[in-house]
């Protein structure tokens, strides 16, 4: 595949060709971090952070690629490796005792809707994360899940997003999720 | 208290749907109305959940894919010296042993040149570092675009000529490709091949065949594009075979058999995406299956 045709399977939402490019571009984007004092664990995050910001900025049709994709993904490490240094840097002792507990609440609660998410069919689960991760419009939902027109999909999200509305909020009262 | 028309907005809000203008008025909105910000709280952590149920899923996919290790700064540098050393000694072996060769030196040159000289190959194969691919088929081989490594690696090509000697392909009845059109009067339905002379030949290579079954707007069309073929629909391989011919002047012409069916491919210089049309022609259809059956 050439990288024109990699990057329209890519806006489509074409999964496979998203694994191409990972096991393309695995090495050299690895590289980056384990040269700049990263592990090979903490390579593969970063580099499968950047693949997927650039999987849903070209699925949401916000991307004008003006370079070469490895060009594009490899700054896109770049910047995510120098945060998680910059990160690592600035956290003192107290400031993660701190940080620990302040993100315990929020963890319990974002591990309440993570639950609820489980919860939803399989293809409840497609039609929200393709509308709300990957922002496809209703006619490419449609056209990915085979529903027959628009006005379906439309439909099937509006049910889905209730039913996991109503199960979060069944997990505990609204006063619990008000800041 | 939010309306139902609110909280339509707000999930346009939350996933950058409405325009600068709405989007000012809607956080005018939400700044005085408590209820829906309350409802705003909940619907973003909401949309913060499905988008990191998604995250996890793409990344839990692409942990499954298996990648080689990269390894340590320190562990690379000794497995480039230990490749390096053993490089070095395979290219001193490999200059001894072929400064030692002698009888072996005609054969390297068989190699060299094995389209001009067939018998030879034929007589010793063990000589032979390509593909065992006949002089016919290598002839192809380079007048086709697709190389073999390419046509190896590409599970879809389909062959559909078997691999023959040229004595057996010399032997074929040359099919005659004509167009439709001359015999039916204003027929445009089927705008097919220029006629080529008696003397079309089978192709032995076969153009890269690249099937998409997962298209939703394209579910029986094709495509020529950068020298390959693109199905759009369906196609299982042992379902589907692709014929070439070429006329005198090397212009190939190719179908596609589906189903008991045949459909002319065009080749027109353009990558657009054609519908699959099939064939009604009689006298076409039954010489395709009479070639087919050779």
């Amino acid at each position: 595949m050439n990288e024109k045709e990699i990057f329209e399977r890519i806006k489509q939402g074409d999964e496979k060709a998203l694994e191409f490019l990972y096991k393309k571009y695995y090495r050299m984007m690895t590289k980056l971090v384990i040269t700049n004092s990263g592990t090979e664990e903490e390579a593969r995050d970063i580099y499968q952070d950047a693949l997927i910001v650039f999987w849903q900025k070209a699925t949401s049709g916000n991307l004008v690629l003006t370079s070469k994709i490895s060009t594009y993904i490899y700054s896109i490490c770049q910047n995510l490796w120098r945060k998680e240094l910059d990160r690592k840097k600035r956290l003192s002792n107290e400031e993660k005792d701190t940080a620990v507990a302040l993100d315990m609440d929020t963890a319990e609660k974002e591990k309440i809707i993570a639950r609820c998410i489980d919860q939803l069919g399989e293809t409840c689960k497609k039609v929200l994360m393709y509308y709300y991760f990957e922002e496809m419009s209703m006619q490419d939902i449609a056209d990915k899940l085979g529903f027959a027109n628009t006005d379906t999909a439309k439909t099937k999200k509006y049910k889905c997003k209730k039913k996991l509305d109503d199960l979060v909020k069944a997990q505990y009262s609204e006063q619990d999720f008000l800041d | 208290m939010a309306t139902e028309r609110d909280l339509e907005l707000l999930d346009d809000y939350l996933t950058n749907r409405l325009n600068a203008q709405d989007r000012v008025a809607f956080e005018t909105k939400l700044e005085a109305d408590p209820d829906l910000k309350s409802e705003y709280n909940l619907q973003q952590r909401l949309v913060k959940g499905i988008q990191s149920a998604r995250v996890a899923e793409l990344k839990g996919m692409l942990n499954n894919i298996p990648v080689a290790p990269v390894g340590t700064g320190g562990s690379a540098l000794i497995g480039k010296l230990a490749a390096g050393t053993f490089v070095v000694g395979a290219v001193i072996i490999g200059i001894y042993l072929y400064n030692n060769r002698g009888e072996e030196t005609q054969t390297t040159q068989q190699v060299e040149t094995p389209v001009q000289q067939p018998e030879q190959n034929a007589t010793e194969p063990n000589a032979q570092t390509e593909t065992d691919s006949t002089p016919e088929e290598k002839r192809q081989d380079v007048a086709a675009q697709p190389e073999n490594t390419n046509a190896a690696s590409k599970p879809e090509v389909t062959t559909t000529v078997p691999q023959e000697d040229s004595e057996v392909v010399a032997e074929r009845t040359p099919i005659k490709v004509y167009d439709p059109n001359e015999e039916a009067e204003g027929d445009k339905s089927e705008d097919a091949a220029e006629p080529v002379s008696t003397e079309a030949r089978p192709a032995g290579a076969a153009i890269i065949v690249e099937v998409d079954k997962t298209n939703k707007k394209y579910n029986f069309h094709y495509q020529f594009r950068g020298g390959r073929l693109y199905l759009y629909g369906p196609f299982e391989k042992p379902l589907y075979e692709i014929l070439e011919f070429f006329g005198a002047d090397d212009k190939r012409t190719t179908f596609l058999y589906y189903k008991e069916g045949y459909y002319l491919l065009k080749e027109d210089g353009t990558e657009k995406i054609k519908a699959l049309t099939p064939i009604t022609d009689a006298v076409l259809i039954q010489k395709l299956t009479e070639y087919r059956k050779k």
